[in-house]
């Protein structure tokens, strides 16, 4: 579900991303000094990350990846 | 019994749980009516920029007391929840909603204006046009995030508040842990507030599933009074795509629902709103349709869209918009395909702490509930979060002038921390996830919630508790993370349970709460709230009159079909659940 990838040849390791993840999909390496994605599953799509990188280093799909039984279909 | 000064120990005047537009509000009155008070605002994420206030649809459903309608709009506040609202308190949001509005514009917050200069109001769902949010949620979040820390609010992102410590029906503190360093942490505080929004059971659509239940759950477990879950609202949204929000904007802006047949359907169910039907009329109507096997899939079609239909959504829900064009179903400004649209699962609505008009627990003295968090808030969404947090505010603040030091019972705390905790001590058990699954399984199907059958809901209850005996027991959680998940999953059980447990007390149908084996509307006998509380760990449940006679507006004392059911039978249409 959701983020896709963090280029890392743009990243510059800001961090804003990780403060903008409602979900604490993102993290940061302290080696790389980079963000990374440490918790894909939890990702809602929600797009707050890419939209807050200053260097467009980010990007989101809306497609669904987990499983989440909804009404009609169940 | 430790009342000094303890380095873990932080104090406050007033805690704040959950950095929403409610805790927001609630804290900005606070502190402008009395600076002298430390108050802090404790957030999961980031307060101001997640959760549901900052990703909604953008529509503020506000009331303007110079020039709309008081006494239309009281009716309709009532007769959308079947008269089982708090009437006193749909009076003080119809009060106090056009000077919320005001300050909001204050502190910062911007509405779209047209070119004279009036607000732009359009059409919405049901009887109501909403303000909207210039550039959406989060921008409008962030100024009264800036706001409130210019005045001297304290943020304290990050860290999830697990449980409340009370001491002789006194809240005196809450706990918590930071979910990035697994740090332990205890707030004492003389009044604590729950901010902290509602559950969808982490179902689809982006932007609420930060909300799962922790404030409703955490109450529960201190032993307040919680009320409402026997109502669940289903919200409708992409099936195959994370899209939305935006919903009342959609259909307020003509968009229509399609059914497998490409047939329109919804103007059979509700002759006068037709797609513009309040949620809890949309998704049963959904459900009938899969019933009559018309469905799946339904579809919402938004390709009539002219140009500046599309402008209004790009500057309302921009994030949906980006989300659209990703998904191939807005190309070039157009929508060019058909979105395909289910029910949610289940939210209970409007349910929370049992509150007065002063919005504190009926209970438990200097526990606050505003926003979603509250069981009776006079309307819901954003408008209702704002004036439920204000009212709140000015009793509060008065309140914590004159409430001693709290003193918190430290053995109290460490109890409450080694049940928070257990999960990240096992070596190895249930992945949190599963556990969620599980409890999405047990009550998302249509024929749980929506369409409802005692034996089917009491089956799902017997799955809940399944999982609570033998799957919470086993959680594991690897890292600080996984341990907000795990409190988060044991959050959710709890929540299924009131909901469940609420719903099968109730022996009627209403709004939110139709019924296929007590199809009646029943104003002679269940003209009542449903009421819940933790008795020695088990979970009571009860139903009491709801006080129609000190309120304005009565409905007739009789026992009908529900108005639903009537449209349904009168189509013609037989299916049950039990024939698919
Ligand atoms: C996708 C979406 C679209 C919506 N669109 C609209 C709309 O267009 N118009 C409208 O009027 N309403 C809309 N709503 C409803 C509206 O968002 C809510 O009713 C309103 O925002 C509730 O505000 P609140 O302050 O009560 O709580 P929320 O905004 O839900 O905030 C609760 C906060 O508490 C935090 N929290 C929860 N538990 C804990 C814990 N244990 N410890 C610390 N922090 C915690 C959460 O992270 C969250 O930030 C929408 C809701 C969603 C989800
Ligand atoms: S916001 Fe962008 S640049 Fe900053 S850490 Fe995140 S990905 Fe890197
Ligand atoms: S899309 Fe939202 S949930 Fe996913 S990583 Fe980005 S900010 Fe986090």
């Amino acid at each position: 579900m959701g983020i896709r990838k963090i280029d890392l040849d743009r990243c510059d390791g800001c961090g804003i991303c990780i403060e903008a993840c409602p979900m604490d999909v993102l993290r940061y390496d302290t080696g790389l000094r980079k963000a990374f994605i440490k918790y894909l599953a939890d990702c809602q799509a929600c797009l707050l990350c890419e939209m807050s990188c200053p260097v467009n280093a980010i990007y989101v799909s809306p497609d669904y990846e987990r499983r989440i039984p909804v009404p009609i279909y169940y | 019994m430790i009342s000094q000064n303890k380095p873990d120990i932080i104090d406050a005047d007033i805690v704040v749980i959950g950095g929403g537009i409610g805790g927001h509000t609630f804290s900005i009155t606070a502190k402008e009516k009395n600076p002298e008070l430390k108050i802090i605002v404790v957030e999961k994420a980031t307060a101001g920029k997640t959760g549901p206030s900052a990703l909604v649809g953008g529509r503020y459903q506000g009331f303007l007391i110079e020039t709309d309608d008081f006494d239309k709009s009281f009716q309709h506040a009532v007769e959308e929840d079947d008269y089982l609202c708090d009437q006193e308190k749909v009076e003080d949001y119809l009060n106090y909603s056009g000077n919320v509005f005001r300050s909001l514009e204050r502190w910062g917050v911007k509405f779209i204006k047209k070119p004279d200069g009036q607000y732009d109001r359009p059409l919405s769902r049901g009887y109501h046009s909403g303000m909207l949010l210039d550039g959406g949620g989060i921008p409008n979040m962030q100024a009264l995030n800036d706001y409130a820390r210019k005045i001297g609010v304290v943020f304290l992102d990050r860290v999830m508040i697990t449980d409340l410590i009370t001491r002789q029906n006194q809240v005196v503190g809450v706990v918590g842990f930071n979910v990035r360093d697994g740090q332990f942490k205890t707030l004492r505080s003389r009044i604590v507030v729950l901010a902290t929004g509602m559950t969808r059971f982490k179902t689809i659509q982006p932007g609420h599933r930060n909300d799962t239940g922790d404030g409703y759950a955490m109450a529960y477990r201190a032993g307040a009074e919680m009320g409402g879950f026997d109502s669940t609202h289903h919200n409708t949204y992409g099936a195959r795509w994370e899209v939305g929000p935006g919903n009342n904007l959609y259909v307020g802006l003509g968009g229509y629902f399609l059914n497998a047949l490409g047939e329109r359907f919804m103007h059979k169910y509700h002759p006068e709103l037709a797609e513009r039907a309040p949620f809890v009329w949309l998704s049963p109507s959904f459900c009938i349709e899969r019933m009559e096997r018309r469905a799946p899939p339904i579809y919402l079609d938004l390709r009539h869209f002219t140009p500046d239909k599309i402008e209004t959504l790009w500057q309302s829900v921009p994030y949906a918009m980006t989300r659209y064009e990703r998904a191939g179903i807005l190309k070039n400004n157009k929508f060019v395909e058909l979105i395909e649209y289910t029910p949610e699962g289940p939210r209970p609505m409007p349910c929370g702490v049992v509150t007065g008009r002063g919005y504190e627990s009926k209970n438990i003295s200097g526990l606050f509930a505003v926003g979603d968090a509250t069981s009776q808030k006079g309307a819901g969404g954003l408008a209702a979060a704002a004036v439920s947090g204000v009212i709140a505010a000015l009793s509060a603040a008065e309140k914590a002038k004159v409430t001693p030091a709290p003193e918190v019972d430290m053995e109290q705390a460490s109890e409450l921390k080694k049940a928070a905790f257990s999960p990240l001590e096992r070596q190895d058990g249930v992945e949190p996830s599963h556990v969620i699954l599980a409890v999405q399984e047990a009550i998302h199907p249509y024929s749980v919630a929506i369409i409802r059958h005692g034996r089917r809901m009491e089956k799902a209850l017997k799955e809940i508790e399944t999982i609570r005996d033998n799957l919470l027991p086993v959680m594991h959680a690897y890292d600080s993370h996984y341990l907000m998940l795990a409190n988060e999953a044991r959050n959710m059980v709890i929540c299924a349970e009131m909901f469940l447990n609420s719903a099968l007390e109730r022996k009627e149908s209403r709004l939110g709460r139709l019924r296929e084996d007590y199809r009646d509307m029943d104003n002679v006998n269940w003209l009542k709230y449903i009421f819940l509380k933790n008795e020695k760990g088990r979970m009571k449940t009860w139903a009491e009159d709801v006080p129609i006679d000190k309120y304005k507006l009565k409905p007739k004392r009789e026992k009908v079909l529900h108005p639903f059911w009537k449209i349904v039978d009168g189509l013609g249409y037989k299916n049950t659940v039990e024939e698919n």
